[in-house]
């Protein structure tokens, strides 16, 4: 029979022992434990922080999208400035384990030719930039062909669908996503937006994965542009110029189409012209400048608007005012002579802006001071062509490089120099002061800034609209604007606008002719500059063009205005076509 | 503490009759509540684990729900891009259609 003998007292003392001894053991390592934590985890909490944050944690930028710049279309809006994914594919020949089959599958994707791949992979470069601007498409491509050490980098351009329509207005973005020139410049800072940045912890790959630490400030995208471009004008405005440059052999030229009733440009250009998508091709970057901005040059004749306005704005003389026409003046020791035929005629205020008499300007200027170049008369002038039409400052508008133009203050100055700048000659003038001063005659009397944004729209779709901006109302006065007027509507007949007259309409231009400034002083003998300017219709003209043309070769006595008169009848009949204007009754 | 024997009464103990009961105090002894720490520790901590795993894994899906629709938006603008260059004037000017047109010549007005 088995006995059960009761356990002796030491015995059972021992067990315990044990497991106490056990136990506590296990005590003491989870005591370590926790000691290793509290330290690990508390007393060196910032230091393992900092390095999980750094190992882990990575900060990214989030690129801010440039704003798109559009032109009008009638009532519809056009693209002009887009932006278009690139990639950059670079190689790491060390990485590369097979460089033929490696240029055999990139060769026909990067358009580079096989040889020359191999030999490039071939090299002993750690970072080897294959091809840049390469599409998306293709990008995508070569990404799934999955070669080891090949890869794409994102980056992202302006692509012009309209090729260089309007590149002078709009300039471009360099390489360092700055705004060079035209509005891409002017307005940079509301197109290009601010970067963002997100602070995400990443995986082994780098690649970012959403924890609720993730901060992340959102970019703010750039505000889009609508310009008050219209692209038909302004596409037929450059065709138009680009003819008439050529036809005539002239070295470059600039037209300027506006609407006098809010100041809105519908069509700027200049010929030469460059595509702003392969800007870095240009070796000349003068032809980068938007000339109607920034080149302020003597005018010339289509100056005896402004003057013959003043005189006739304080009565000093009447469309009917006579005066006897010798063909020539002496002052200070100089002549001045009328282009043409040498006469001695009595002729009217209408004649001398009709026939453009230099004599003429200057018998108005004289009237301005009672009777000669005094003074007041000085004082007068200049105070219409700076207060009034504000000539010798910029214009605001939003272009870069604008230029004030020269008007010579009358203290002090010489009669002579007041005499020439009567007729456009000592003064200097941008096509854009002309053509905004041109404008506030067409509308009678109000001088709006011009302007070409017609509204900005912001990521969130709020639009802002650039309203018109009156600079200064009855800047002259409404029979001042009906006396020039008819004295411009003759240049269409009798004067060097013949060309251009239209049957049924009512034109209104006056030409230009300006020797060219040597720099050191004294004119260029064998450089001219021809412009015109005008309108169409008696009762709200819905706008006002401006044609310059730079040295053309012309035959006979041609003088340059006859350059640019073809430019500007092709554009104002082009006008009264897509306006639909109706001729008079 | 454990389980411990005890002997009941003398009044009960019979004859050649082991009369022993193990009886629980209502205590557990550190070994055991160790091991049920431990236990409890791990099993929160897989919880723990369990939810950054899914958390993780989600925010994977979440990129590459976004991959797809970054790649969506540059589809889009690339399309955007090649309407605006198919809408083109100098492209409508050069196409076919409008090479086969004739000049408008001399327009006039009808009164309105």
């Amino acid at each position: 029979m088995r006995q059960i003998r009761p356990q002796s007292k030491d015995h059972s003392a021992n067990k315990f022992a044990r497991l106490n001894v056990i136990g506590w053991s296990f005590c003491f390592v989870a005591a370590l434990v926790v000691a290793r934590l509290f330290y690990v985890q508390v007393i060196r909490h910032g230091y393992y922080e900092q390095l999980a944050a750094t190992t882990h944690n990575k900060k990214f930028e989030i690129p801010a999208r440039r704003g798109e710049i559009l032109a009008r279309d009638g009532n519809q809006t056009v693209p002009l400035v887009l932006n278009e994914k690139v990639y950059t594919i670079f190689a790491d020949p060390k990485y590369i384990t097979n460089d033929d089959f490696a240029a055999e599958k990139l060769s026909p994707i990067i358009d580079i030719s096989e040889s020359k791949l191999k030999k490039q992979l071939a090299a002993d470069n750690s970072y080897l930039v294959l091809k840049k601007q390469v599409n998306s498409k293709d990008a995508k491509t070569i990404d799934k062909l999955n070669l080891k050490g090949v890869g794409s980098i994102e980056n992202s351009r302006r692509t012009y669908p309209e090729g260089s329509l309007a590149s002078h207005v709009l300039g471009f973005v360099n390489t360092e996503g700055k705004g060079q020139y035209g509005v891409e410049q002017a307005l940079n800072k509301e197109i290009e937006g601010k970067a963002g940045q997100l602070n995400g912890a990443t995986d082994v790959r780098g690649i970012p994965i959403a924890t609720e630490d993730s901060i992340a400030e959102p970019a703010k995208d750039g505000d889009d542009l609508v310009l008050t471009i219209d692209r038909s004008i302004q596409t037929q405005a450059e065709f138009f110029l680009k003819k008439g440059v050529k036809d005539t052999n002239a070295d470059s030229g600039s037209i300027i189409v506006m609407d006098p009733n809010n100041g809105d440009v519908r069509a700027m250009a200049n010929y030469p012209t460059y595509n702003p998508a392969k800007y870095t091709s240009q070796k000349d970057v003068s032809i980068f400048k938007n000339n109607i901005i920034t080149d302020a040059y003597e005018p010339g004749s289509v100056v005896k608007v402004f003057t013959m306005s003043a005189a006739l704005d304080k009565g000093a003389v009447k469309p009917s005012t006579t005066y006897l026409d010798y063909s020539k003046r002496k002052i200070d020791g100089y002549t001045i002579r009328n282009t043409g035929p040498v006469v001695t005629k009595e002729r009217t205020m209408t004649e001398v802006i009709a026939r453009s008499a230099n004599t003429g300007t200057i018998f108005a200027l004289e009237q301005l001071g009672g009777g000669s170049i005094n003074d007041k008369a000085k004082e007068t002038l200049y105070g219409y062509f700076t207060d009034r039409f504000r000539f010798g400052e910029i214009t605001g508008i939003q272009q870069t490089g604008e230029s004030t133009g020269f008007v010579l203050k009358p203290a002090g100055a010489p009669d002579i120099n007041y005499a020439n700048m009567s007729f456009g000659q000592g003064v200097s003038m941008s096509m854009i002061q002309l053509t905004a001063a041109l404008s506030s005659i067409a509308n009678e009397g109000k001088y709006y800034q011009p302007n070409l944004v017609d509204e900005l729209v912001s990521q969130d779709d709020k639009v802002t609209i650039t309203e018109p901006h009156l600079v200064a109302d009855n800047i002259i006065k409404p029979q001042t604007v009906t006396d020039i007027k008819k004295m411009m509507a003759r240049v269409m007949v009798e004067g060097t606008g013949y060309i251009a007259a239209r049957d049924g309409y009512d034109i209104y231009g006056k030409s230009g002719t300006a020797e060219v400034a040597k720099p050191e002083g004294g004119y260029y003998g064998d450089r001219e500059i021809g412009s015109f300017f005008g309108f169409t219709s008696d009762k709200d003209p819905q706008y006002v063009i401006m044609v310059r043309v730079n040295n053309p070769k012309l035959s006979g006595d041609s003088v340059a205005s006859s350059a640019a008169v073809p430019i500007f009848r092709d554009m104002n009949n082009w006008l009264i076509d897509y306006y639909g204007i109706n001729p008079r009754k | 503490m454990g389980n411990t024997a005890s002997y009941s009464s003398a009044r009960n103990i019979r004859r050649s009759q082991n009369r022993i009961r193990f009886q629980s105090d209502g205590s557990y002894g550190p070994v055991t509540r160790t091991l049920l720490i431990v236990m409890l520790i791990g099993t929160l901590g897989l919880m723990y684990l369990t939810q950054i795993t899914k958390t993780s894994a989600y925010g994977y899906q979440i990129n590459g729900l976004e991959e797809k629709r970054e790649e969506l938006l540059d589809e889009n603008e690339s399309l955007r891009v090649e309407t605006a260059r198919l809408q083109s004037i100098e492209r409508v000017r050069n196409s076919e259609y409008a090479q086969s047109l004739t000049d408008e010549g001399e327009v006039s007005f009808a009164d309105r």
